[in-house]
């Protein structure tokens, strides 16, 4: 399946990935809210049922992992981007000096299957229940044979299902069979970090640089202001004092990763993670400029020869954003005139 | 480069406001220099919703004079505070004097 | 259950019921362009028509319309010879008058009427009405009463039309429910009906059933699971199964969030047969009377099935997707077998109420099971909900509602129970009050000052309705069963734990309800906070053994009538009026007395105690003991 196919494939029907790249470690016991307390930089409002999108820092606040908090009655479920299995527990086991929590890491039991795309919603309805549609972003819930957490960071519906390895296959089967009737595609994990780019979500396993903090990263909503975590002392300096701070790059043609990006022949910044966007029909970066010019909108950056101009995220105009479960269909999708894939505007 | 600095000067002053917006129409409990420009506005993000979406609709047309009677159309500019910018800026470009 | 003996309506169809079949034998609506003020973007509504009353359009519009609904409903039921005691009214309503409680235009009505029975008053969005006539029915089992006129009102005012356009309902043409184009159009009215115990009647009102979908504080849950569960329990409690029911009256708005999430609901609990019941909405010639839609809604209903036809679906066209095949697609009302109707409402913060109407009667032995006191809290300002609830983000909530969230939790927290999952269907909630949150109400005046009506807060806007804070706690805590606020003035919490305490100990379908007192502001220098407690069926040591509310003046049968349920002699402590530990608040003091008298009997400080309480219109009594009393 070529990188294009599978790409419009996320865009416009349903596509089911492996989710390798993720890790989930269960935190149970009397203190499960109070180490994740000490380690979370955002203020852990999520209640039984819900996910909180976060991230894991390092002492300098580097970003280390892409969380996501999942309240799971009295217990949680960490499930990360970005380290592994052991690696998270490791992390999560440097913090819990004192504290009563057991720390399960689900990698050896289980394996996430990914199913992304704006009828992803229908595909998962078919083999979960027509419920699904009451189940909001950013929230889960448990099928007999799998947990199914609905994120997703290719800006269309989105779902995680967190499977026991036995029922893997079966589950694999289960989707790619009842996904026929959605011309369901497999998708490489190169399709969906693409589509991510697209769509403006962090990508911890390429955008992260030693000296990067959430600040830098345009993730300060990732965080709160005011808590003591890894990095807090670091991250509470930076933000008076930031000089650099990423902004997406449009090209086109190709352009080199960590590239040095200059405006008027002086260095001005650097490419961290690029790709092609087959949407847009162009190349696309996430960049770190300095903050006097890190603003969308302005033309005459170069890298090298390649004339590069700043345009803002997301990039593209997802086809979820009119898809509206209520009263759209698959079958139906002929009758329905969307709009185009990009904005008329930038 | 004066290009440059106009347009600079442009978008930081719109963000400005865009942020004010966020501040005091939709309550967003953050500080001016804690939202960026390219975080979700809806979903995650500030997670603003559907009620937030409709007052967003209503700001566009008092601040700015943007008043599109297609909900779809303007969906696809309220994602971030830079492609609401985007919006604005296109609007002026469009219609001269500033809304 | 309880005979129909009379029906009286103010709509934009004009005044008298009569007016609702002239509209649904010809085949007119009462949807016009707004002309008693400037409309604020959609120029469409369905009002009262213009009559020689003296306010008329003046402030007093929804209190006037009550009194005349309610007086051609009483006529209607030719009923003079009851004594006045034995008159109750319940009034639902929505938004009420601006500047007046809403408890006081239930006793505006009542004293037009001569009622000497209880006054009691509902209030959770578009529910309200129907909602009220549910409260009928417990207060005819509870032999408060013999006869029950209740209803609702609500009017439609510049700022309540500027506050629906703000949250994006309104439709620019005449609403369409079912079909297309979405949107829904704005009304106002009144309407009552008179409900007796003992009575030859055409029809009767055998049962209700409430809920919340605590699922967003305006938009409903899209799978319909907070219907289903309103419906489901309105059908268990008139012991009627889905297969007999031949006719729904839906709540059918007509907005694209409503009506595909109402039918998947009616789907899920009528099943296969689903397709093949009609399934009208009213709204479609009354326009949407708010809290009194209900009412005006049911009346409709009673008045087609007295005819031998069920109301139709005005202006529908082609079908939008995922909406009932049988709409009664016709300007006018069609011939059709119904025995068994259900009406369905649903409202502003989730609250969900539904009743079932039967040719029928069907006479059912209530049977009180007993009741517990399981856990109580009472909270008050300053306090820190983060502490209390660390997963709630407080910033954003109003008082009311932070009250509210943090007395609950702790009275959950103090009975021992964590909800899980299915028992959140059946754990509920009712709340006294007397207003919304006054905080939220200054921070809507501010945005109405600032930004004009073009600009005003949808989301401020919604927290005007006084179950706001209410459906807020509910979703935060997952509390889905069993939803209600009501209003009694001064003895507003311990109506609404007697209200919690008959619903709990006549229903099947529900296993814990929270009653809940709850003050935010309503005077300088008054007590503010919430005062709430757990009713449960699982045995504790405190027992909830009587109860029984009375006409104004009448607390010794009101007392007199709670001992007689709880089967005791005597009490060895009475806890009154006068009762001013914390002191003087409509809702949370009330409350407290008895959160008070349960710690005195857990303490054994106390064996049986009686609280009473004085309120606009009614007198409240409640008798809790020791298990072993």
């Amino acid at each position: 399946m070529a990188l294009a196919d599978e790409v419009m494939a996320v865009r416009t029907s349903v596509t089911v990935a492996d989710g390798e790249h993720l890790a989930a470690v269960r935190v149970s016991g009397r203190d499960a809210h109070e180490l994740l307390d000490r380690v979370s930089p955002r203020q852990l409002f999520v209640r039984s049922g819900q996910m909180l999108h976060t991230l894991f820092l390092d002492d300098a606040a580097k970003p280390i992992a892409d969380v996501y908090v999942c309240c799971d009655e009295d217990d949680y479920l960490v499930i990360a981007e970005g380290l592994d299995g052991q690696a998270l527990a490791a992390y999560l086991r440097s913090q819990r000096d004192g504290l009563d929590v057991q720390l399960d890491d689900r990698a050896s039991t289980h394996a996430f299957v990914c199913v992304d795309g704006p009828y992803a919603w229908e595909l998962i309805a078919e083999v979960t229940s027509p419920d699904v549609i009451g189940v909001p972003y950013l929230s889960f819930f448990h099928d007999a044979r799998f947990t199914c957490f609905r994120a997703g960071k290719a800006g269309e519906y989105g779902y995680d299902l967190l499977v026991p390895r036995e029922h893997l296959s079966s589950v694999r089967e289960r989707l790619l069979d009842a996904g026929q009737a959605f011309d369901v595609q497999v998708a490489s994990r190169d399709a969906l970090d693409t589509c991510a780019l697209e769509a403006g979500f962090f990508n911890v396993r390429h955008e992260v640089r030693d000296g990067l903090t959430p600040v830098e990263l345009q993730l300060q909503w990732r965080v709160t202001a005011g808590r003591a975590h890894p990095g807090h002392e670091t991250l509470a300096r930076r933000r008076g004092a930031v000089v650099q701070r990423v902004a997406m790059i449009a090209a086109p043609s190709a352009l080199p990763t960590d590239g040095v990006l200059e405006l008027g022949g002086v260095r001005v910044g650097r490419i961290l993670h690029t790709r092609w966007s087959y949407v847009r029909d162009e190349q696309i970066a996430l960049a770190l400029l300095d903050v006097g010019v890190s603003y969308a909108g302005l033309r005459g950056f170069h890298c090298g020869e390649t004339p590069v101009r700043t345009i803002s995220a997301p990039t593209v105009n997802n086809r979820s954003l009119y898809v509206d479960p209520q009263r759209h269909s698959w079958a139906r999708r002929a009758s329905v005139s969307f709009p185009a894939l990009t904005r008329p505007i930038t | 480069m004066s290009d440059l600095k106009a347009s600079i000067a442009e978008r930081e002053q719109l963000l400005g406001q865009l942020r004010d917006v966020l501040i005091d129409r939709m309550r967003l409990r953050r500080e001016p220099d804690e939202i960026d420009a390219d975080a979700p506005l809806f979903g995650a993000g500030f997670a603003l919703d559907s009620l937030d979406a409709v007052e967003l609709v209503v700001c566009l047309d008092t601040m700015f004079g943007i008043s599109i009677p297609d909900n779809a159309m303007l969906r696809q500019y309220m994602r971030s505070l830079n492609t609401l910018a985007d919006l604005v800026i296109a609007h002026r470009r469009e219609h001269g004097a500033r809304g | 259950m309880a005979a129909i003996i009379g029906h009286g309506a103010v709509s934009s169809l004009g005044y008298g019921s009569a007016r609702i079949w002239s509209a649904i034998t010809e085949g007119h609506d009462g949807i016009a362009p707004i002309r008693r003020f400037e409309p604020t973007g959609f120029e469409l509504g369905a009002l009262v028509p213009d009559r020689n009353a003296p306010a008329h359009g003046g402030p007093t519009l929804c209190t006037e319309i009550a009194i005349a609904a309610a007086r051609e409903a009483w006529e209607r039921a030719q009923l003079d010879s009851i004594p006045r005691e034995r008159i109750a009214l319940v009034v639902g309503t929505s938004l009420g008058e601006a500047g007046v409680r809403a408890h006081e235009i239930t006793v505006a009505v009542g004293t037009a009427l001569g009622v000497g029975g209880p006054h009691l008053t509902v209030s959770t969005a578009c529910a309200s009405s129907t909602n009220a006539i549910g409260i009928a029915l417990d207060l005819l089992a509870l032999d408060a009463a013999d006869v029950v006129i209740a209803g609702g009102t609500d009017v439609l005012t510049p700022l309540v039309h500027a506050g629906f356009a703000a949250l994006g309902v309104l439709g620019r043409e005449k609403c369409a429910p079912f079909s297309e184009p979405p949107g829904t159009t704005l009304g106002e009215g009144a309407g009552f009906l008179v409900l007796a115990r003992e009575a030859t009647a055409a029809l009767h009102v055998v049962g209700y059933g409430l809920s919340t979908d605590a699922f967003h504080d305006t938009g409903p849950d899209p799978t319909g699971a907070g219907i289903v569960r309103g419906l489901r329990a309105a059908l268990a409690h008139a012991e009627v199964s889905p297969e007999l029911v031949d006719y729904v009256n839906a709540h059918g708005t007509g907005t694209r969030a409503n009506d595909p999430a109402e039918w998947r609901a009616i789907r899920q609990v009528l099943g296969a047969r689903a397709d093949t019941v009609p399934v009208s909405a009213s709204k479609s010639f009354l326009g949407h009377a708010q809290g009194a839609a209900g009412v005006l809604e049911t009346i409709a209903t009673v008045i087609a099935m007295e005819h031998g036809r069920v109301p139709p679906t005005q202006r529908y066209t082609v079908a939008r997707p995922n909406t009932p095949p049988d709409p009664v697609a016709s300007p006018t009302a069609r011939a059709a077998t119904c025995n068994i109707a259900l009406k369905a409402s649903a409202g502003f913060g989730g609250a969900n109420c539904s009743i079932v109407i039967a040719r029928e009667p069907r006479p059912r032995v209530v049977e009180r099971r007993p009741i517990w006191l399981a856990g109580h809290a009472a909270i008050r300002p300053p306090f820190d909900l983060a502490s209390i609830v660390p997963s709630i983000d407080p910033r954003g909530l109003d008082p009311s509602t932070r009250y509210l969230t943090a007395g609950v939790a702790l009275a959950l927290a103090d009975a021992g129970l964590r909800l899980r999952a299915d028992e959140r269907d059946r754990t509920g909630l009712v709340v006294g009050l007397v207003s919304a949150s006054p905080e939220s109400d200054a921070a809507l005046d501010e945005s109405v000052a600032k930004y004009g009506y073009r600009g005003l807060s949808a989301n401020l806007f919604a927290r005007q309705v006084l179950n706001a804070a209410p459906g807020t706690c509910a979703r935060l805590l997952g509390v889905r069963g069993t939803h209600s606020v009501v209003s009694a003035g001064t003895a507003s919490g311990l109506a609404a734990f007697i209200y919690a305490a008959e619903l709990l100990a006549t229903r099947r379908d529900v296993d814990a309800i929270v009653a809940a007192g709850l003050d935010e502001a309503v005077a300088k220098d008054a007590i503010e906070g919430a005062a709430c407690a757990v009713l449960s069926t699982v045995s504790r040591s405190v027992r909830v053994a009587g109860w029984h509310v009375s006409g104004a003046g009448r607390m010794r049968e009101a007392a007199r009538r709670a001992l007689e349920m709880a089967r005791f002699d005597d009490v060895d402590l009475v806890i009154d009026d006068a009762f001013d530990l914390v002191g003087s608040s409509p809702a949370f003091t009330p409350a407290y007395a008895v959160v008070h008298a349960a710690t005195l009997v857990q303490r054994g400080a106390a064996r049986r105690v009686l609280v009473t309480r004085s309120g606009e219109g009614i007198e409240c009594a409640l008798v809790i003991g020791g298990n072993d009393e």
